[in-house]
């Protein structure tokens, strides 16, 4: 692993752009529990646009190096930053690789094995975290244990990785290209304004300027 | 001309803030806004997934749903009666669904539900149906509910949405303002429903060697819809609950001038039913 740039640096916005309501994906009316042999009512339009929020689905470019902490109480969001749609909170055909995710975090929670259990609150703000990133359809992770006081999301495309770890008060991202660091950063939980900004943010971080993301 | 209905009524909390609320129980939340049991309970069979207490008050069906990040108390038509012809419910008296959504509002600020304080994303949906025969009567209809300026001349386009955003402040809640997000759509609406067969082997006897299968009943309809989603940013703020329940009645409020604006005249949703006070 090539030694990482110890460069110190602020910057000095994050840009989030609100491109208007996200139209949600079908079903439009969110989670209708029903009984058996009883009429389901859907709603579906009849044709909607897909959410367009997989901001980590652009590819990580091998151009930039620059390392650092970020305090991210220094950014400074525009004021077009209020999301003006709720979230569609279900989906009645949870991807798989969130169900898996979720299917692991419930393992750690309940494991007896000390190898693999993880604490109860690292298990509420994993799960809090997933939800949130899901949420805003981001596509899934892979997860890892980092010990029982932090759990880590991975991304992996080709050979960019990125790993996020969350534990009880911090958040910290490390981007990858091959061996190569892209970008270290750490954030204070209590300080972070959202998960939504947080790939953004990271994004951010390694690219060293201000980024434009899609939100709704 | 069109006859505008009540499909549903949502009340929901979200978290903003990256840490996440203390864990509260769906069945907790339920007993507390309606004092009875749920008729149907699930629990979540994934932590990312929902649980769910339903059950149905005055005539209407309503839920209370829990995630890790969210809370939604919702008010849809009650479809537990099965119909043979697969009708589309509504919720008929829409001065009943407007009480009760008041109701809840009035028990958050008397702290009879307890809505963890993190939650503190208000949001308010209400969405209002006019079944048509046709889409190009369905475009019309959604046409007149266009305000002047803002809608064009339809015939047989598809997938007609206009949708945009105005924000508020609200005098009694200066902390954070609500954005009514209101959307003009045409949508398809099917009416599902899997029942069990009985036949009879060619030749048999009725009741002899029956055949059962499930087999699936679909109906679909068409019908102009516009929603009002009234919603408050992300914030730092802590909402107590006179506060949030002032964003939620003037959340009703102005999806009850709206709808009238609009020329919907949603049958008593501009009234709060005398049950619900």
């Amino acid at each position: 692993m090539s030694a990482e740039k110890q460069t110190n640096y602020r910057f000095d916005a994050v840009y989030i752009v609100s491109a208007g309501s996200a139209v949600p994906a079908l079903p439009y009316t969110g989670f209708e529990p029903t009984q058996l042999a009883t009429p389901a009512l859907q709603s579906t339009q009849l044709a909607a646009p897909p959410v367009t929020i997989g901001y980590y689905g652009t590819a990580l470019s091998p151009t930039l190096t620059v390392g650092g902490t970020v305090s991210l109480q220094e950014a400074v969001l525009s004021s077009n930053t209020t999301l003006v749609s709720v979230p569609t909170f279900f989906q009645p055909t949870m991807s798989a690789d969130y169900q898996e995710l979720g299917l692991t975090l419930a393992a750690l929670n309940s494991s007896t094995d000390e190898e693999w259990k993880i604490d109860k609150p690292i298990y509420e703000i994993a799960r809090y975290v997933a939800s949130e990133l899901m949420a805003e359809s981001y596509p899934a992770p892979k997860l890892f244990i980092h010990g029982p006081n932090s759990v880590v999301f991975l991304w992996e495309e080709g050979a960019n990785n990125l790993y996020l770890t969350v534990s009880e008060h911090y958040i910290s991202a490390l981007a990858l290209a091959g061996d190569e660091i892209q970008a270290r950063v750490e954030f204070d939980r209590s300080t972070l304004p959202g998960t939504s900004i947080l790939l953004p943010a990271i994004e951010s971080a390694r690219l060293g300027r201000p980024v434009l993301s899609s939100v709704g | 001309m069109s006859t505008w209905k009540a499909l549903v009524g949502r009340i929901s909390f979200l978290a903003s803030a990256p840490t996440p609320p203390p864990e509260t129980s769906v069945l907790d939340l339920y007993k507390q806004t309606w004092g009875t049991n749920p008729q149907n309970f699930q629990d979540a069979p994934n932590p990312l997934m929902p649980s769910t207490a339903q059950g149905v008050v005055d005539g209407m069906t309503v839920a209370c749903t829990k995630l890790p990040n969210r809370v939604d108390f919702s008010v849809t038509p009650n479809t537990t009666i099965p119909t043979a012809d697969l009708s589309i419910r509504f919720i008929e008296d829409a001065s009943t669904l407007r009480g009760e959504l008041s109701r809840i509002a009035a028990a958050i600020a008397a702290n009879q539900i307890i809505v963890p304080e993190m939650l503190n994303r208000v949001a308010v949906f209400i969405q209002f149906v006019a079944i048509e025969p046709d889409l190009v009567s369905a475009n019309k209809a959604v046409s007149r509910a266009i305000p002047r300026g803002y809608g064009g001349e339809l015939s047989d386009e598809e997938a007609f949405v206009l949708q945009f955003s105005r924000s508020q402040a609200l005098r009694d809640v200066p902390k954070v303002k609500l954005n009514v997000l209101t959307k003009w759509s045409v949508e398809q609406f099917q009416v599902v429903s899997f029942g069990v067969s009985f036949g009879v082997s060619v030749g048999g006897v009725a009741g002899e060697n029956p055949q059962t299968g499930i087999v699936p009943q679909v109906r679909s309809y068409i019908g102009a819809s516009v929603s009002f989603d009234c919603n408050t940013p992300p914030t730092r703020e802590t909402l107590v609950g006179n506060e949030r329940s002032a964003l939620i009645l003037e959340a009703l409020n102005i999806a009850s001038r709206a709808q009238l604006e609009y020329g919907l005249n949603v049958e008593g949703f501009d009234r709060v039913s005398r049950k619900a006070n």
